[in-house]
Order: structure tokens, then C-alpha cells, then sequence
């Protein structure tokens, strides 16, 4: 029986090695090897046990024959040899399956390892031979008689037998093989995170090298549209440079990546305790914490390096961005003194030159961003790699002495290991912000007026929603949102007018707060077709009856007053301020006004519109407010009706407001929206629907988002100079540059002209196609608030 | 609880006293942003007016606070040596508290012009007890204390007006014009008068149509222009005083 057994054990074992040799595959045949193992290791206790079975029997009568002899020679001699054969093929096992760690890991190659294998082969071979012989010597000895059995036997009834421990120490190293098979399946998965981490890391450094060789392209592209632009057509320069600076995104490297970085190490094991080396019968295990470990050697070791990586990216994006702006407000300087003057001294190699020297430097970064690469693909290689884990000599992952001396005092816990994270994280956060306001800084006052105006120009693809939505004045019952304290108002005033009160109303506010809307809202709620508008220089109609108005009011109402002797009208008198000219000032036409409100009020009902900043004007040189019955301030609307307001032009449009994720946004965060627009235009109307319109981009034909760029204030440029100019200006709402010589005298030419060319090409003045100047309508009334502060004028009521 | 047992350690003192300071600095550090950083919008001016105050008042504060607790540290003693200090400086120190308030006044700056009872002159240094004035005689110092007990006038130059009076009179007596109505008109709308302050015209003569105006501008440069205007209106125009 026992005979059977062991030829069974042989040949199986035979099979098991001819198996091996056939296999290919690694994974099948360190699954064929443990397999084999365990199956040996079965075989032979199964040997064992029945021998030592036996053996208790025998030993206890003392019976030495040849099936005795056999019981104790198996447990006594062969079972050591056993365990010394599973013993070797437990090492085999291991060694397989760091080979192929290493040979996933790239350190070492296929030809090694069949070599290994071819080895590892032979070996079991030689042992198994070995096992086949061991007692084979007594047993011919045993098979020739009674006397050398006993001579045999006698010393070993003498000894307790051994095969219980031989059993616990072959079960044991069944359960190795076990352990084996599992820790590397374990280490086989910390492999393939590793390198995927090895992948994110050199991801986001070609990454970054991509966006620094677009941002090259762009500079040569750049650059020949500006040679071949500057002399026809630089104003086509400004519009190509804004399409590119758009498509210039700023991408947030260091937050993608070590969001993705933190999701990948957290997969690692923590408490992972790795067999390392054999020694003997000795398996030396390494606990390792792959988590922390991974973290620290990135942090110490990668981190820094792609740190800097990322900020040499976002430095030649920003350098880039500055390059275009300059380049952009010396375009529009060309354009605007070529339409004044007809040439100017900008050269094409002027308007070129900052792109140059940003492409100099920024050659010399591209450079800095290889060498870093490099030295980060070489640590990499030489250093992530989960098979130095065998390497006995040194630590797993080490990080250098310096690194160390760093990481000492945070690397004890978890806690210390994140109190660390989040002081470099508020670290870089000071860098950060060092970095903006040094960027902030760096720019000049123009620049940042352009800057300001650009933040403030609609995008010009999303025309078509543009202008639905900012379509101005009255356009029926639908768009009507609010103002109904105002208008409850207005309609008690007309009534006691009706009664026999004075009927003079004056309507304030701030440029785009809707004074004209409202005037034409009172005009048709309470005076449908009994309205006569008074514009300057324009044609009325009074029963029939045409008159061109000039800009001298006492004419036009001399003939209004004539012909609306049986009439109750109204007279709808807006900007006021229009009403000047060379021949007529505007104090003139304020004291004609005057006498014809106490002379006419009762009978006509006068409207009048101006700015707080000319009614505060007027007030102290004309005493205006004893002259009306009710002044109507319409700085301010509530926030529930301007985001009404804007809901309602915004459905007009029939457009979808998207998010980044291109879905449309909730009824929550439109609220939280027209909120931010509703406190950024401190309850202006006009200037909240333009806020809105500005702040949104054509995604497609039916599909709008907000570009989410940051709102730029307007600097404060204003010197004693220019606040005389702009504040005539304010007050005027209109002029040109005749009534500007009228009202200044000689210190126009010398000094006032210059001043007005240069607010004209900072784009803070706009000269129309007949020549009238105002001042551009995005920026009027944070100049107005700018020369409040100054006390150049009163642009608030509240003032 | 008697106040003089009221006890405080060295070390308490030396741990406030690196707290204070580290405070001053994150303080300026926060000014400087303040200062240069984009992000505020139209509350610059409002952070930057606090941030102003914040960093005026911490010295003074800070000092008392200091000097509080340096008394309590042994209150006899200490608050004896205190008195003797305050005693045999006091005049200092209120030259430095003044100093504190006069400071608020962004107006005094080196090289306006100033005057403060019988010293006039232009601003060379403004140090932590009082300026230092440059006058026709020498360099004058003026304590703070007395700045604000005389009062002080920070002069009319380039960058600040003042009040003046014009004369005003037609250069055609033949012209026929209500030349009062007529300038006034003109000066309704003309930039260059600080119209915080309406002008006051006084006909000073019937029969010569003689003119006289007060006026107030915010820089003397305002003043020419304003009298080459009314020139090149057919007048002559003439600065009797300020």
C-alpha cells in the first residue's frame, strides 16, 4: 500500500514537473506550482500519517518486520527529505513569483526567467530523485534479513517519533504556499496602481508641454497675422487677438491632478505584510504600508518637481495672455490715431515685440520643463518601481537624507502626514496669491482700463442673444417687470395735477437706471396719444401742427403752449442735458423751463429726465427742486424684479442657460445669479441686464453659459485734468469737440485736446459717425462713481 | 479683587509682546494686498479706509497694552517707574497721540505747504512727534500737539485751490448784454469752478457794468484757465484777492 503511495507521489510529481515545463503562461504556472504544492504536500502527509499509524502499532509490539522497518524508516528518514523537497518548492514558488514581478516591473526579461524556470526544473528533479533514494539503502538492507531490521529498527524504538513534527511543519509550509499565492496576487494589484500613477504623472507633464508647444504655435500664427495686418487693417488685429485669447484656458493642473492622484493612492493597501527573501526554511516578511509610503515618496520626491512643472506652464499661459493684451491696446492705439490722424509711429515691429520676447523666454521655459520631465521619468524608473521591494539592502521606496530630514517630524501618522498637506497647501496658496497680485501690479492703469472695457464688450458670436435681450425701451406689457410704487406715484400726481395742483415731475437717476422707460411708460399708461416728446433737434406734431425743435427750448414750448390751449398733454421732456448749443446754454433753457412750469403746469403736465449728477447741479445754481412738484429717483429697482426682468428677456431669447456640465442650470442658481448681477450693479436695471448679457457665451445655436470670467473694476485713472473733461462731459451726456472749445476757451488746444485723444483711445470716450462724444456707455457710471470720490460731481442721489 | 494683586509674568509679556508683533506684520502684509490685489471691487476704498485705521491705531494700542501689562507685572514698582516716564516725557507723548489724529488727515504730506500759527512753509519730514517745516528762516519743528491746538492751513498751490475774487469788467461798453445774466450762464456749465460752492456775482456798478465774483476752484491752474475764458468772452478779468 505504502509502495503504491509513493510511486503515486513520484509520479504525480513527475507530472507535475513535465506540466511545468509545458506551461507558458506566468500566472498559470504559478497557479500550476502552488497547486502542485499543496497536492505534494497532501500526498505526503497522507504517507506520513498511515506510516506513522503504523509505526505506533509496530513500535508497541516491538515488530521488526520489513512493513515496520518501512513505517520507520518513512517517518523517521524519508519524511525530512520530504519536507526539504516541499521546502525547496516553496522557494521555487516564491522565486516564480518574484521573477514575475520583476518582469512586470521591467527588471528583469523573459529569456531570465525561462531560464529560472528551466532551472527551478531541474532542481525539483534532482530532489526528487534525491526523496526517491533516501531510504533506499536500509531498505535493501531491510529486505535481507530479521537481524538487519532490528539493527535498524532497535535505536529508532529508542526515539519518539518525529513525523508529528515533520506533519505540523509540512502543513505549515502548505499554508505558506497559500500565503504566497495571496501576497502576490496583492503585490500584482499594487504593481498596476503604481502604474497608473507612473502614467498620471507623466500625463500631466506632456500635458503641460502640450499646452506650452500650442502656446508657441499661437505665437508664430500671431505674429504673421500681425505683419500682415498692421498696415491695412489693425483694427482686424484686436478682433483675431480676442478670438485667440478666448480659446487661451486656464487649466487648473495641480487641482486635477491631485485629486486623481488621491483617488489612486487610496486604493493601495495599507497593511500589507510582503515575503521579501528566503533564508533557509525562513521567509523574511516586510510589513509595508504602500498608502503612506507611495504618498510620502510622491511628495518628497515627484511633487515638487511637477509643482514647478505646472507653474512654468501657467507662466507662459499668463505670459502669453499679458503678450496679447499689450499687443491688442497697442493695436487699438494704431487703429484709433490711423482713423484720427491718418498714420502713426506704431511700427509693425513695435506691435510685435512683446510677442518676441515672450517667445525668447518662453523658449527657455520649454527647456526648464524637458530637464524637469527627465528628472522625473528618471526617478520613476529607477526609483516607483514595486520590485525594489525584494531588494533587502535598502528601504522600500526611500526617500534621500534631505527629503527625510523634511518628512521626519510629519511622517510618524497619519494626522502629521496631513497637518503637512494642508500647510503646503496653504503654502501654495500664498504663492498663488503673491503671484496674482505681483501679475496685478505688473499691469498699468491702461491696461487695466482695457481690461476693464474688454471684461464689459459682449461676446461678439453671442449677437443674436444680445440683442433680444437688451433691447431698449418700451416694447409692450409683457416686458414690463416692477416699478410699481413709481407708478402708483405718477398716477396720484396726475391726479391732484387734474384737481388743479402743479403737474411738474421730475424724473433722476443714473445712466441706464430707465428714466426714458419710465417717461415713455407714464406716457402711455396715463397720456396715450396726448404725448408730446421733446427731443432736441427732432420734429413734434401738435394738432396737426409740425415744428422742428432746435436746441432752444423757449421756441418749441412757445409753440406747444399755443397750440394745447384746450388739451390736457403731457410734455415729455428727456435728458434735459441735450439742451445746449452755442447759441443757447443750458442755463438759458433751465430758466425758460422754469418760468414755463409756474406759468403752464397747471394745465400742461411736464415730465422732465436728468442725471442726479446735473439735477445736484442745478439745484445749487438754479434752485430747480422748488420749481416741480415731485421728484422720482430710479436709481434703484428691487432684486426680485430685476431677476425678474432678466428672466423674462432671458426666455425671450428662447435659449438654454447651460453649466459646465452642460446641463441647464436650476431655478436655485439663477436666483444665486441675478443676486450676484443684481449687488454688482447696486440695483441699476440697465446696467444688470447688460451685466447679465456680458457675462454669458454662445455655447450653440440654442445654448448659452456664463464664461465665468472674473469682474474687473474700472482703476481709478481720474487726475485734476481729466476729471475736468470727463465731468463736462458726464454733466453734458453729448457734446462735441465745437461746444468742448466753447465751454473750456483757450485751454482746450494747449491742454484739454490731448487729454480728450487719450481717453478716446483707452476706449473710455467714443467719438459716433456724426462726430457727438459721450463716454462709452459700459464705463459711464463707474466714471461717475469715480468722480464722486474725486467730488468732482454728485452721482448718487443719496449725495 | 484688589487691582495691585492683579499679576502678570515676563513671559507673558515677552509672548504678547512677539504676538503684537507678528500681528503688525501680518497687518501690513494685508494692507499691501489690500492695496494691489484686484478682488475687493468697489469695497477697496472701504477695506482700504479700515485697513488704514487698523494699521494708525495698532501702534498706540499696542504700546498701552504693552505698557499695561508691564505694570502689572510688579504694579508698584513698575507702574512707578511708568508715571516718572509719562511724567518726564508727557509732552512727547501727546505729541505722538496727536500725531496719531493729524495722520488721518491724508492731506499732510511732504512738500505741501502749510501754516500753523506764525510758521508758514513747505513740509520736509513728517516724523512720529510732530514735521518739520521748511521756512525763509530755516528748518522749523512743529509739534503735533500744537498743530491741532493753533489749527493748521494747508496752503493754496498747484494741487489745491481756494476761494478768489474777481472782477469782471466788458471790454465793449457798447455791447448790449446783461452781462450778469450772461456770465452767470456761461458759469453754470463751466468745468472749471468748484461748483460745490455756488459762485456769488455781485454788479458793483450800474452805470460801468462792473462785475465782481467769488469764485472757488479746486487747483490754482483752474483759475487761469477760468480768467482766459472769461477773457476770450469780451472781458477783462481781473484777480483782486484771495
Amino acid at each position: 500500500m505504502t509502495d503504491t503511495k509513493l510511486t503515486n507521489l513520484y509520479l504525480s510529481i513527475e507530472n507535475n514537473i513535465e506540466q511545468l515545463r509545458e506551461e507558458r503562461d506566468g500566472k498559470d504556472y504559478l497557479r500550476h506550482l502552488n497547486e502542485a504544492l499543496k497536492n505534494s504536500a497532501g500526498q505526503i502527509l497522507e504517507i506520513g500519517n498511515a506510516a506513522h499509524a503504523e509505526a505506533q502499532i509496530f513500535e508497541s509490539k516491538k515488530n521488526t518486520s520489513l512493513e515496520s522497518t518501512v513505517s520507520f524508516l518513512l517517518t523517521f528518514k524519508w519524511a525530512e527529505t520530504a519536507k526539504s523537497f516541499l521546502l525547496l518548492w516553496r522557494n521555487i514558488l516564491f522565486e516564480q513569483e518574484k521573477a514575475q514581478i520583476m518582469l512586470r516591473t521591467s527588471r528583469t526579461d523573459d529569456e531570465s526567467v525561462r531560464e529560472l524556470r528551466s532551472r527551478s526544473e531541474e532542481m525539483l528533479l534532482n530532489a526528487l530523485n534525491e526523496l526517491k533514494l533516501v531510504v533506499e539503502e536500509e531498505y535493501n538492507l531491510a529486505q535481507l534479513g530479521d537481524k538487519q531490521r532490528e539493527k535498524i529498527l532497535e535505536p529508532l524504538f529508542a526515539q519518539t517519533n518525529p513525523w508529528p513534527t515533520y506533519q505540523a511543519q509540512i502543513k505549515e509550509i502548505e499554508g505558506q504556499g497559500v500565503i504566497l499565492q495571496d501576497r502576490y496576487k496583492s503585490l500584482f494589484f499594487v504593481v498596476n496602481e503604481f502604474d497608473k500613477i507612473q502614467s498620471l504623472v507623466r500625463k500631466t507633464v506632456i500635458d503641460c508641454q502640450s499646452e506650452i508647444s500650442e502656446s508657441e504655435m499661437s505665437l508664430d500664427e500671431i505674429i504673421s497675422y500681425v505683419n500682415e495686418n498692421t498696415d491695412e487693417n489693425p483694427g482686424k488685429i484686436v478682433t483675431h487677438l480676442e478670438v485667440i485669447e478666448k480659446n487661451i484656458l486656464t487649466h487648473d493642473h495641480a487641482s486635477d491632478f491631485t485629486a486623481i492622484l488621491a483617488k489612486k493612492t487610496q486604493k493601495l493597501p495599507i497593511d500589507s505584510k510582503i515575503p521579501v527573501a528566503i533564508y533557509g526554511s525562513t521567509i523574511e516578511i516586510k510589513d509595508i504600508n504602500f498608502r503612506k509610503e507611495t504618498r510620502q515618496w510622491l511628495d518628497s520626491e515627484i511633487l515638487p518637481l511637477l509643482y514647478e512643472v505646472w507653474e512654468v506652464t501657467e507662466g507662459i499661459r499668463t505670459g502669453l495672455k499679458m503678450s496679447l493684451l499689450n499687443i491688442r491696446n497697442r493695436a487699438l492705439l494704431l487703429d484709433n490715431e490711423k482713423k484720427e490722424v491718418g498714420e502713426s509711429k506704431i511700427t509693425t515691429e513695435d506691435l510685435c515685440r512683446p510677442l518676441q520676447l515672450f517667445k525668447e523666454t518662453s523658449q527657455d521655459k520649454k527647456k526648464i520643463c524637458a530637464d524637469l520631465y527627465s528628472l522625473i521619468d528618471s526617478r520613476l524608473k529607477a526609483q516607483f518601481n514595486v520590485a525594489l521591494i525584494y531588494n533587502t539592502n535598502g528601504e522600500f521606496l526611500e526617500i534621500p537624507l534631505q527629503s527625510t530630514i523634511n518628512n521626519l517630524v510629519f511622517s510618524q501618522n497619519e494626522f502629521f502626514a496631513r497637518i503637512k498637506n494642508w500647510w503646503i497647501k496653504q503654502i501654495n496658496r500664498v504663492r498663488l496669491l503673491r503671484s496674482s497680485v505681483k501679475r496685478e501690479d505688473a499691469l498699468s492703469i491702461s491696461e487695466k482700463v482695457v481690461r476693464y472695457l474688454e471684461n464689459r464688450t459682449p461676446d461678439s458670436e453671442n449677437n443674436q442673444y444680445s440683442g433680444i435681450f437688451l433691447t431698449k425701451g418700451y416694447i409692450g406689457e409683457s416686458f414690463r417687470v416692477g416699478r410699481e410704487e413709481e407708478v402708483k406715484r405718477m398716477k396720484q400726481l396726475i391726479e391732484h395735477w387734474k384737481m388743479g395742483y402743479r403737474g411738474a415731475v421730475l424724473l433722476t437717476g443714473q445712466r441706464f437706471s430707465g428714466k426714458t422707460l419710465f417717461g415713455d411708460l407714464t406716457s402711455n399708461l396715463f397720456f396715450e396719444n396726448n404725448t408730446i416728446r421733446l427731443h432736441p433737434d427732432s420734429e413734434i406734431e401738435v394738432l396737426g401742427r409740425r415744428f422742428t425743435t432746435k436746441r432752444k427750448l423757449v421756441t418749441a414750448l412757445d409753440f406747444i403752449k399755443k397750440y394745447t390751449l384746450q388739451s390736457q398733454s403731457l410734455i415729455w421732456l428727456d435728458n434735459l442735458e441735450l439742451w445746449t448749443s452755442a447759441d443757447t446754454t443750458l442755463s438759458e433753457n433751465v430758466r425758460t423751463l422754469k418760468q414755463f412750469i409756474d406759468d403752464y403746469s397747471g394745465r400742461i403736465f411736464i415730465v422732465v429726465s436728468m442725471s442726479n449728477a446735473l439735477k445736484a447741479h442745478l439745484d445749487k445754481t438754479h434752485d430747480l427742486d422748488r420749481f416741480f412738484q415731485a421728484e422720482i429717483n430710479l436709481d434703484r429697482m428691487p432684486k426680485e424684479d430685476i431677476s425678474r426682468a432678466i428672466a423674462i428677456r432671458h426666455g425671450a431669447t428662447h435659449k438654454k442657460l447651460i453649466n459646465a456640465e452642460h446641463e441647464e442650470i436650476t431655478p436655485q442658481l439663477f436666483t444665486r445669479l441675478t443676486d450676484i448681477i443684481y449687488r454688482n450693479s447696486e440695483g441699476n436695471i440697465g446696467e444688470a441686464l447688460s451685466n447679465w448679457s456680458n457675462s454669458l457665451e454662445k455655447v450653440s445655436e440654442k445654448e448659452v453659459r456664463l464664461h465665468g470670467n472674473p469682474n474687473y473694476e474700472l482703476p481709478d485713472f481720474i487726475n485734476s485734468d481729466s476729471a475736468v473733461l470727463l465731468s463736462a462731459i458726464f454733466l453734458q451726456k453729448r457734446t462735441n469737440e465745437y461746444d468742448l472749445v466753447r465751454l473750456f476757451g483757450p485751454s482746450f488746444g494747449k491742454k484739454y485736446r490731448n487729454i480728450l485723444q487719450r481717453l478716446l483711445s483707452l476706449g473710455l470716450l467714443k467719438r459716433h459717425l456724426d462726430g457727438r462724444l459721450e463716454i462709452t456707455e459700459t464705463a459711464v457710471n463707474d466714471i461717475g462713481r469715480l468722480l464722486e470720490k474725486h467730488r468732482y460731481l454728485s452721482f448718487d442721489k443719496k449725495n | 479683587m484688589n487691582i495691585t494683586q492683579y499679576k502678570w509674568e515676563w513671559a507673558e509679556l515677552f509672548e504678547i509682546s512677539i504676538f503684537l508683533v507678528i500681528l503688525w506684520f501680518v497687518l501690513l502684509f494685508l494692507k499691501d494686498i489690500s492695496e494691489r490685489a484686484p478682488w475687493f471691487g468697489r469695497s477697496k476704498d472701504a477695506v482700504q479706509r479700515g485697513m488704514d485705521i487698523l494699521v494708525l491705531l495698532f501702534e498706540p494700542l499696542a504700546v498701552l497694552l504693552l505698557l499695561g501689562i508691564f505694570v502689572f507685572i510688579d504694579f508698584w514698582l513698575h507702574g512707578l517707574i511708568v508715571l516718572l516716564i509719562l511724567a518726564g516725557g508727557f509732552s512727547h507723548f501727546r505729541n505722538y497721540l496727536s500725531g496719531r489724529i493729524v495722520r488721518f488727515d491724508k492731506k499732510i504730506v511732504v512738500g505741501k505747504s502749510i501754516k500753523s500759527d506764525n510758521t508758514q512753509g513747505i513740509i520736509d519730514t513728517r516724523e512720529r512727534l510732530g514735521l518739520r517745516i521748511k521756512t525763509s528762516k530755516g528748518i522749523q519743528f512743529i509739534g503735533h500737539s500744537s498743530l491741532l491746538t493753533n489749527g493748521y492751513m494747508l496752503l493754496a498751490d498747484k494741487e489745491i485751490g481756494g476761494f478768489y475774487h474777481l472782477r469782471i469788467t466788458p471790454e465793449d461798453n457798447n455791447e448790449i448784454r446783461n452781462h450778469l445774466k450772461y456770465l452767470f450762464d456761461l458759469l453754470v456749465t463751466t468745468p472749471f469752478i468748484d461748483h460745490s460752492f455756488k459762485p456769488e456775482f455781485i454788479e458793483t456798478d450800474d452805470k460801468s457794468d462792473v462785475i465782481s465774483m467769488q469764485v472757488s476752484v479746486r487747483e490754482k491752474t483752474h483759475l487761469s484757465e477760468l480768467t482766459n475764458l472769461i477773457k476770450e468772452r469780451g472781458y477783462l478779468c481781473k484777480i483782486l484777492k484771495k
